[in-house]
């Protein structure tokens, strides 16, 4: 395939980025953001695979040169987008096309009124992330949200995130059913109408199950199903096969030919056999098999999801396209926090560029009780990073991971104050969430002499 | 009117005064004492007694085969075929809960109901409570539910069971004891009585009818070797037995003929006079009558027509089995229509004394099931309990003598005549009709 770029100025003096084939829109040296308004993609015959590959490369959240930029596509590419059709602004036939360019213009146009985030901004954060998605759906006049049951989306439905990546990890999915929450606290979205009630997978909240039988007894799927049959003459019934006899069906108990159903015989029922383990049985017991984590459950253990249509409200438009609204608002829920990988990341970095003397302490809490989930923990993330200033927070499951930078040799009374502080955390959790109890279940800190690696290794032991 | 009282009351008194002669009460009651005294009253009586005095004897040999039961301990499978019967299904596995016996597994085979049964018994096969809930989407009838049951049995024992009774803690015990106390013996039938006596009338009527002619009456009949019905409400049987003789045919009157069916091939049949099941039974007199009807035609279409080659001479012949049958017919059936004509020459030879007649004789029937009753205290296992029923033994004339009679000689009439069961309901026309094309 080759691939090429080219640079056109239409008719309305915007400059359109014409992109033949793969090309590493940020990796080039000659073009910069400055240099393009919009992007065509031409159909060179590229596959899914080669236009999915290239739709990264030109991501509105995660090229720095592209962002939020409109992207169009050939035609005739249309069928081979699949599920990324989401971040795509249109289809046009040619690259001078009069109707993309209306489109594209109404686009830039709301651009313009939409703070932008700088383009160093850190790529870190979930919230960052969230946030982008709700500007580029504001510039596409995207306010409300009909939400559709897709199985091209792993949860079964698109959602006031764009599900631009399928492979969201199941911990980013809670941050963003979460941000969704805060959104409609904030008072920045409403649910408009109840769609559907779906059921999803209670470990990884996808939708992609299976559904199976399987017998009763030992769960197995290797079944067996039977027709039996009635002879009416003699009251025999049993299964269909011991009625065969060279081709034909012979009454095991008295010999006769059974020829005409409704007549000599009929099929009252159908049996089961589990191969395993023998057992026989008219109904079998449902299993559900989640295709992504590889668990297995059964339908009454399964999440039912309640999905609605969204709508930002006039406040929540004003507030996403500023920026400084938007970056309050956001410090003040999830600053301080990273997910799970971005946070061990970070810590490594620290090590390699650290000032002498000073040693990252970790401090693990396990939140505790009979209802605890993944809001909840969130929620308690939230409070902790709002009331004390940790360089970093993060969580995984129920465990909550909180980092200090300190120095190595810390005297007895900046302890007492951390200690202080920690014992003041758990109280407060206590106290506003019944039934929850954060209980502090170890302090880790890297060793003068101790590898990165190691330290890592330590932190991300856990069960 | 009072005259005519006096009149009774004078021929009375005088029957047992003036004219008392025994050649004159034979004359007039020579049904009573030459037909039902001997079989129904004196033979009973004596086999009781020597029951009683055996007691201890065969006492011993039954503990040797309870041990050897237990040494064992097959796996029984317990079979409970019916239609609607789903309310009745969860107080049957309670009360299987409680036995003695422990190595079982529940079939309940659904001919398909049309109720609330599929949910009830699901739930119950979910809970683990049965252990294989099988369904017929169309009814096939009682014989092919049990059948249809069998395919799927694991144990070495099958306990045919209704769905609508309920056993004795020791019962599963009791019934399976006689396989090891002869192992000719190839099925077991249990004692049948009512549980729902304090109904009505008609069903204490019922439960003392069932304590004579099955406790007491299948008793003498087991002991004299001609024991011929196990009844469907509580039988057990060998399961490779009852697969090799084709297991039920169509009905009704299934468990009189299946029972032929082993005593023909050669193989011993019991009763377990100790092995209770409590049943309901039905509380009117039309349900009744409607219910004996069947059981009666039941006689007629198997003893007399598909099993008459008992009474002949043949390859398997044996002389028990040909009594078995014979006493069978001639009580239930050809002394039957003999009693109709002995009540005609009574009408129409003693006009004028019919009253008096009546009265005499019932004196002498009361007198006859006193003695009945003393033979069930003998041998009943809640006899205490039982004494109770001792009123009624006031009316056994009318519904023993009159009522079950008539019925049963309707019942005979059309079957001989009309082919009449195979027009019964209790079975799909699908079945019955293939039934009367092939005489079975
Ligand atoms: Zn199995
Ligand atoms: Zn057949
Ligand atoms: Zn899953």
């Amino acid at each position: 395939m080759n691939s090429s770029y080219s640079i056109k100025t239409n008719s309305q003096g915007r400059k359109v980025l014409i992109v033949k084939g793969i090309v590493p829109i940020d990796q080039l040296k000659e073009v910069t953001e400055d240099d393009f308004d919009m992007i065509y993609v031409e159909d060179t015959g590229q596959s899914h695979y080669e236009l999915s590959y290239q739709l990264q490369n030109m991501s509105p959240f995660h090229s720095l040169k592209c962002h939020l930029k409109p992207c169009f596509l050939a035609s005739t590419l249309k069928n081979r987008i699949l599920n990324l059709a989401p971040i795509v602004d249109g289809f046009a036939d040619k690259a001078d096309d009069k109707a993309m360019y209306e489109r594209a213009n109404e686009i830039i146009d709301s651009l313009a009124l939409i703070d932008t985030f700088d383009i160093s901004e850190v790529k870190r954060n979930n919230y960052i992330y969230f946030l982008k998605l709700c500007k580029y759906a504001i510039s596409r006049g995207m306010h409300t949200f009909t939400i559709s049951l897709e199985e091209a989306y792993a949860q079964g439905h698109t959602s006031l995130f764009i599900a631009e990546q399928k492979n969201f990890s199941s911990n980013m999915k809670d941050e963003f059913i979460y941000y969704n929450h805060v959104m409609l606290e904030l008072g920045y979205a409403k649910r408009k109408e109840f769609l559907e009630r779906i059921h999803v997978c209670p470990h990884c909240k996808e939708s992609h199950l299976f559904y199976m039988e399987a017998c009763p007894k030992c769960d197995s799927s290797l079944l067996k199903e039977e027709p039996v049959l009635h002879h009416f003459r003699c009251a025999n019934i049993s299964p269909e096969s011991s009625y065969a006899y060279d081709g034909d069906l012979r009454c095991p108990k008295c010999h006769q030919f059974l020829r005409h159903i409704g007549v000599d015989y009929d099929r009252p029922s159908n049996v089961y056999t589990c191969r395993e383990c023998n057992h026989t049985f008219l109904h079998t017991r449902m299993k559900v098999y989640c295709s992504s984590c590889k668990k297995t459950f059964r339908p009454s253990d399964l999440l039912a999801i309640d999905i609605y249509n969204y709508e930002f409200t006039s406040e929540g438009i004003l507030a996403l396209s500023s920026n400084d609204a938007m970056v309050a608002v956001s410090k003040d829920i999830w600053a301080g926090y990273s997910n799970f990988e971005s946070f061990l990341s970070q810590i490594r970095l620290f090590s390699y560029s650290r000032i002498k003397n000073e040693v990252i302490y970790i401090n693990r809490f396990k939140v505790d009780g009979p209802h605890v989930n993944n809001e909840i923990v969130m929620r308690i993330v939230s409070d902790l990073q709002k009331r004390y200033h940790y360089n970093n927070i993060s969580y995984k499951g129920k465990y909550i991971f909180m980092a200090t930078k300190a120095p190595s040799d810390m005297s007895d009374a900046l302890w007492k104050q951390m200690e202080e502080e920690h014992e003041e955390t758990l109280k407060i959790i206590d106290l506003k969430y019944t039934g929850i109890t954060l209980v502090e279940q170890d302090y880790l800190q890297q060793d003068e002499n101790e590898k990165i690696d190691t330290f890592i290794k330590r932190i991300s032991k856990f069960n | 009117m009072l005259d005519f009282f006096y009149d009774i009351i004078d021929g009375v008194i005088a029957c047992f005064t003036r004219n008392l002669s025994w050649n004159a009460l034979l004359h007039t009651y020579w049904f009573l004492f030459i037909i039902e005294f001997p079989r129904y009253y004196f033979l009973e009586l004596v086999i009781a007694i020597w029951y009683k005095i055996t007691y201890q004897q065969r006492k011993k040999a039954m503990e040797v085969a309870k041990m050897k039961l237990y040494i064992e301990n097959p796996l029984i499978t317990i079979l409970a075929p019916g239609k609607n019967e789903g309310k009745h299904i969860y107080k049957l596995v309670k009360s299987l809960n409680e036995q003695t016996y422990r190595n079982y597994e529940i079939i309940i085979v659904d001919d398909g109901s049309d109720d609330a049964t599929p949910m009830i018994c699901r739930d119950l096969e979910k809970a683990g409570l049965i252990d294989l809930y099988l369904r017929s989407d169309i009814r096939g009838g009682k014989a092919s539910a049990a059948n249809y049951g069998v395919h799927y049995a694991k144990g070495k024992y099958i306990i045919h069971l209704d769905a609508d009774s309920s056993l004795d803690r020791d019962a599963i015990e009791k019934i399976l004891i006689p396989f090891y106390y002869d192992p000719k013996i190839k099925a077991v039938g249990g004692t049948v009585k009512v549980r729902n006596a304090e109904d009505s009338l008609c069903t204490s009527m019922q439960a003392l009818e069932y304590l004579k002619t099955i406790q007491v009456g299948r008793m003498v009949t087991n002991e004299l070797g001609i024991y011929h019905i196990i009844s469907g409400a509580f039988g057990a049987f060998e399961k490779e037995k009852l697969i090799q003789i084709g297991m039920w045919d169509i009905g009704p009157g299934l468990d009189g003929d299946i029972t032929q069916k082993i005593r023909k091939s050669g193989d011993k049949v019991y009763f377990a006079e100790d092995a209770i099941c409590m049943t309901n039974v039905p509380t009117t007199w039309h349900a009744l009558f409607k219910q004996r009807q069947r059981w009666s035609k039941s006689l007629i279409r198997f003893r007399l027509r598909k099993h008459f080659d008992i009474l002949m001479p043949h390859k398997h012949f044996s002389i028990l089995n040909w009594i078995s049958n014979m006493e069978n017919l001639l009580y239930d059936c050809f002394f039957n229509f003999m009693w109709f004509f002995y009540i005609l020459t009574l009408i129409f030879m003693h006009t004028d004394r019919l009253m008096e007649i009546f009265i005499v004789g019932w004196m002498i029937r009361y007198c006859f099931s006193v003695v009945a009753f003393g033979v069930i205290m003998m041998i009943s296992e809640r006899a205490s309990e039982e004494k109770k029923l001792v009123p009624y033994l006031f009316f056994s004339t009318f519904y023993t003598g009159y009522f079950l009679r008539i019925t049963r000689l309707l019942a005979h009439t059309k079957e001989l005549f009309f082919f009449s069961s195979y027009k019964d309901p209790w079975n799909p026309k699908k079945t019955s009709d293939l039934a009367q094309i092939e005489g079975i």
